[in-house]
């Protein structure tokens, strides 16, 4: 539920910000008739946002609209830069005269962010009303307050600083035009009208990590504009005598008033930045794997594990290191009731999903990838998205686990280990580190590092002789 | 002062506040009891289509139009399709084999029992050897997959012929317990068994003779044939990524196709048990969805119609009860004005000491609905109804907004009013 | 400074008509900064419609109406709000004290949509008319004369302009009339500018100069 309002935070902190101070900047306070033109311009977008949204996804073509309106909101964004680069007279007209298209325009590159971040979502799993729909639903009217309060709290402050807020303007523009220019230069990527050079991609990939931390850089910005305010914020003048009392509390109320206006603001900029670290540190990562016990192979290579320890039912999750540096995790898990113990015994790592491992939530054994339930006491058959079995030996007290066929194993797993003296060149002998060795070479499944070109040479064109020797 | 000014002036009127406060409770109480009633259905399918494990319901394809009336109507057996028992394995040799926790097959008929005529009978397994290529001592049944089958007694043992289960319902009117020996006689057949148990479902169960599945295929002379199979799955709930998938598969990126293509969603294993068995038609089946789902979703839109009326009415009362309130401080109005108060800050007293009204009927009514509804939830469903919790705000803000609307109307009158009539009771 | 930038009320040429019927025709009045002035006529005089005019509870027909340096007869609902709260102190007949507020909670209501609500303040304005004793009591359990206190220290927290008292005795006894009086008095020597309305002779000798209001017309002004 909360993955409604962070996505509307996602999608209209910056027009709520943006809004905020460019409305300051109009010259006149908005009397009843403008203020009704401004809230149709941007009802307007809204819809006009849903209807492009549903003729974007009826031809296929929500790639070309994830192109044009950044674009357009990036020019807009140019375009009011600029007017506010215009001294003080004629600024105010050229804003007055772009701020009715500008909360047109950037309401619609605003719903349609939030139409394309929740589209794949639903509200309910069932027509029939119930408690997550409800959720649903009033965590998305309190967004909408949140951020219309916002948005008034933000003019009001901005109001007050003066000049300062056509800096702050520009800074919300230039987020706002990297947040979207990274979305056009993404998408024509994607569509092939920009030919993805190597340089090009980096950058773009770069600028597209950083686009999840945007709500943060805006809220870094509010705090800025509660700041200024408060530094610009005027002090009661000296109670003179020449001052009547009268007019003294109604220079403390006003003082008062503005302190209120202002902390509000701060409040919910704290309660916006809560939302966020709260999805983004908690209610959206996957859920983490318990620690793995490191164990290493005894005196004949193998590895033994006494059954009463892992009877009880728990997921129990060891790993190894392999020669050549790759952590191995493997996990054991009583797959009946611990009077009839029947170990299964298997790799931390599925062969359709990889090495992202598996949960334990209360009886269910979860993968983390793809969130299947898997079967417990079908742990140990291959299939599906079980967890690749482990060749072992089983009697009824302890199970044992040759480090071959760890060794084996070691290609599922892509996490790796600085390993020294464990790894040798083949070919020379010489003694490497593995995630230095100047060459690696993967052969039958078994990872080679080679100390130089010579070597790395050799062995490609005789592996069998080398592999075997190194066995 | 604001504050210290809506308490004085709240208690100033207790009499018509207590009025309004029972008016709006009034309509708070039966909204609650629609709204706790419609979302408790609304949870059990929600937590339905989102839980991790569901059942899938196997039939011949030229079966698929009975599917509706499935379980209502035992039809004669004669001419209609069956699967053969011996496809079961195949069930288990899918892709997601791993994630099938059981099966049941199912086979329907009648027989008549002594001279009162004729009671369905279902044959099935109750834990049964399956054999399967990886697993040569899998047994399945639906001691597995129905764990609200009930047995007061013991299950019988799928490899007796002389064993079955008597529904609760059918126990009662044929006067059947446990250790009870009857003989069914079917159209192919008869047999003679023992009542182990008595079993209660809930459902159609109730109502019939559950046997050892080679029971009512001698009965029936159908041996090697079942009539429907019932899977029990692990599975994924949709999801984002499912519903992706399903509006454009192009769209998915190559991991996310690669992990789509990897999860065991329902609509996933239904296809592959399509694909594995031949001629079958495989769909999930919903418990409370097909059942109280129903009839919730076809109420829903009386519930609304009432609830709105609901509104309306106590909106009414409160306004005129409002409406005396402002004629009767009309002075006191007057004087804000004339002390240079904003018309705003008239309406905010007014308007909060109506949220007050709404607060207080709406945890009122909502004390009461939540009572109505347990007693609507006995007498209609017959049991208790979960409340929500979800109830209480949404009720309360209803609320609020009952008082509020009742409140819009007559303080249009406080912009009218001028200090000037009232202040001065003299021209 | 001389007299006519001192001036706190300048009304000219003002008429306030009812559709046909005329309350009052061309009325020119102009009172001082510190004056106690008393408008005088019978009922049906007019008086009250003037009373309403100045205190900007009502707006004239026609004329010009200028309280402390500011034109009120062209202004909005909205800007009289405001200058009914910070610059006319009213004092009524009928106190009109909010019932379910104490004395102090009274004046701070005053207070409080004038700016904000301030204890202190109000309370040296209760005992300022020598109520401070009976702070926390009722209106139903004050006496007249000592509601209509405390309707005189409402009419002066917030320091107006004018104080416009309107038949501020004609409730009250004797006694508590005179109670009134004084207090009155000696809030205009301190420099208050008070407009007296009222039908009373014995009133009007009181203060500096009476304004005779008959038909709707001024009679004459005395020095």
């Amino acid at each position: 539920m909360i993955f409604y309002l962070v996505s509307m935070i996602h999608a209209f902190l910056p027009e709520v910000f943006l809004f905020g101070l460019l409305l300051s900047q109009r010259d006149a306070p908005p009397k009843d008739r403008r203020f009704r033109l401004d809230v149709g311009a941007i009802l307007t977008g809204f819809a006009g946002a849903y209807l492009l949204q549903r003729i974007a996804l009826w031809s296929h073509a929500t790639t070309h609209m994830g192109v044009v309106l950044p674009a357009v909101a990036t020019g807009l964004c140019l375009l009011l830069g600029s007017a506010l680069a215009l001294p003080a007279p004629s600024r105010q007209t050229a804003v007055r005269v772009l701020t009715r298209p500008a909360l047109f325009l950037l309401s619609i590159q605003a719903m349609a962010d939030f139409l394309a971040r929740t589209t794949d979502r639903t509200m309910t799993s069932t027509a029939v009303v119930n408690t997550e729909l409800i959720l649903n639903i009033g965590m998305m009217a309190g967004g909408t307050g949140v951020l219309l309060a916002v948005f008034f709290l933000c003019r009001h402050a901005a109001g007050r600083i003066g000049e300062h807020a056509v800096w702050l303007a520009w800074l919300a523009l230039l987020s706002a035009m990297i947040l979207w220019g990274t979305q056009v230069a993404l998408g024509l990527l994607q569509l092939g009208s920009l030919d993805a050079t190597g340089a090009r991609l980096t950058f773009v990939a770069k600028l597209t990590q950083l686009a999840p931390f945007a709500p943060y850089g805006q809220l870094l910005l509010i705090a800025l504009l509660v700041g200024l305010s408060y530094a610009k914020h005027p002090r009661l003048s000296a109670a003179s005598e020449a001052i009547r009392t009268a007019d003294l509390r109604k220079q403390r109320s006003r003082l008062l008033i503005e302190r209120r206006w202002r902390t509000t603001l701060a409040v919910l900029t704290g309660v916006l930045l809560a939302t966020m670290l709260y999805n983004d540190l908690y209610a959206s990562l996957p859920p983490r794997l318990s620690p793995a016990i490191e164990i290493k192979p005894d005196a004949t290579d193998r590895i033994q594990i006494k059954v009463d320890d892992v009877r009880d039912g728990k997921l129990h999750r060891y790993a190894y290191i392999s020669g050549d540096g790759h952590r191995v995790r493997f996990f054991l898990i009583n797959r009946y009731d611990p009077a009839h113990a029947q170990i299964g015994v298997v790799y931390d790592a599925c062969k359709l999903c990889g090495d992202q491992g598996y949960v334990q939530h209360g009886n269910e054994i979860i993968c983390v990838a793809c969130n299947v339930r898997i079967f417990v006491p079908s742990i140990g058959k291959a299939g599906g998205c079980n967890p690749i079995p482990l060749p072992h030996e089983a009697t009824n007290e302890v199970i044992t686990i040759a480090t071959a066929e760890l060794e084996k194993g070691a290609r599922y797993f892509t996490e790796t280990v600085e390993v020294e003296v464990a790894v040798a060149d083949p070919v020379t002998g010489a003694a490497l580190v593995n995630l230095t060795a100047a060459f690696k070479y993967d052969y039958r499944g078994r990872m080679f590092y080679f100390e130089n070109q010579n070597s790395y040479d050799s062995f490609k064109d005789n592996p069998e002789k080398y592999a075997t020797k190194s066995e | 002062m604001f504050f210290r000014l809506l308490r004085q002036s709240f208690l100033a009127g207790r009499r018509r506040k207590v009025l309004a406060v029972v008016t709006v409770s009034l309509a708070a109480a039966l909204i609650t009891t629609l709204f706790d009633l419609s979302v408790d259905v609304g949870d059990k399918m929600a937590r339905e289509m989102k839980s991790y494990g569901s059942n899938i319901h196997v039939v011949p394809k030229s079966e698929v139009v009975h599917a509706g009336v499935d379980g209502v109507g035992y039809n004669p057996l004669s001419g209609r399709d069956f699967l053969d028992e011996k496809s079961l394995v195949d069930i288990k040799e899918i892709f997601w084999r791993n994630n099938i926790t059981g099966i049941a097959p199912f086979l329907k008929t009648t027989a008549t029992i002594g001279p009162r005529g004729a009671v369905p009978v279902i044959g099935t397994y109750f834990n049964h050897p399956l054999p399967l290529p990886d697993d040569e001592n899998y047994r399945t049944g639906v001691t597995l997959i129905n764990g609200y089958w009930n047995v007061t007694g013991r299950w019988p043992r799928d490899d007796a012929s002389d064993e079955a289960l008597a529904g609760i319902a059918v126990a009662e009117e044929r006067g059947l317990s446990v250790g009870s020996r009857v003989t069914l006689q079917g159209t192919a057949g008869a047999a003679t068994v023992v009542i182990t148990g008595i079993l209660s479902t809930g459902t159609d169960e109730d109502g019939a003779i559950v046997a050892p599945l080679a029971i009512v295929q001698t009965i029936t002379g159908l041996a090697g044939k079942v009539q429907s199979v019932e899977v029990a799955a692990l599975t994924v709930p949709e999801n984002e990524l499912s519903r992706k998938a399903g509006r454009d598969k192009e769209a998915l990126t190559p991991m996310e196709y690669d992990l789509w293509y990897c999860t065991a969603y329902v609509s996933t294993i239904a296809h592959q048990i399509e694909e594995a068995v031949v001629n079958v038609s495989a769909r999930p089946v919903w418990q409370v969805a097909s059942g109280q789902g129903v009839v919730i979703g076809k109420i829903q839109f009386l519930m609304l119609v009432v609830t709105i009326a609901a509104f309306l009415s106590a909106a009414v009362g409160v306004s005129s009860l409002m409406n005396t309130t402002i004629t009767e401080r009309a002075k006191e109005i007057g004087l804000m004005k004339a002390l240079g108060a904003a018309d705003w800050e008239i309406f905010l007293l007014f308007l909060s000491e109506a949220t007050v009204i709404g607060l207080i009927g709406g945890l009122v009514g909502s004390a009461v609905g939540s009572g109505l509804s347990q007693l609507v939830g006995l007498t209609v469903f017959g049991s208790v109804v979960a409340i929500p919790w979800i109830g209480l705000p949404v009720v309360i803000v209803t609320a609020v907004f009952i008082a509020l609307a009742g409140s819009i109307v007559p303080c249009r009158a406080i912009a009218r009013l001028l200090p000037v009539e009232v202040l001065y009771g003299r021209h | 400074m001389d007299a006519i930038t001192t001036s706190v009320i300048e009304v000219a040429g003002l008429a306030k008509r009812f559709g046909t019927v005329t309350a009052l025709e061309n009325i020119n009045i102009s009172i001082r900064q510190g004056e106690f002035v008393a408008i005088m006529g019978p009922s049906g005089s007019g008086k009250t419609t003037l009373l309403n005019i100045l205190s900007c509870l009502d707006t004239p027909t026609e004329g010009k109406y200028i309280l402390d340096g500011i034109d009120s007869s062209s202004l909005t609902e909205q800007q009289r709000t405001v200058i009914r709260r910070e610059k006319i102190g009213l004092v009524f007949q009928q106190f009109h004290l909010i019932p379910y507020l104490t004395a102090l909670e009274n004046i701070m209501l005053a207070q409080h949509y004038h700016s904000m609500p301030l204890k202190d303040e109000a309370m040296a304005a209760l005992s300022r008319v020598g109520l401070d004793q009976r702070w926390n009591h009722l209106p139903s359990q004050l006496s007249g004369g000592e509601q209509q206190r405390v309707c005189i220290a409402r009419a002066l927290i917030n320091e107006p302009a004018i104080v416009l008292a309107d038949e501020p005795t004609g409730n009250l006894d004797e006694r508590n009339e005179d109670l009134v009086m004084d207090l009155l008095k000696q809030l205009n020597r301190e420099g208050r500018t008070i407009v007296l309305i009222t039908h009373n002779p014995d009133l009007g000798l009181l203060t500096d100069r009476i304004i005779r209001l008959s038909h709707g017309h001024l009679e004459d002004v005395l020095p």
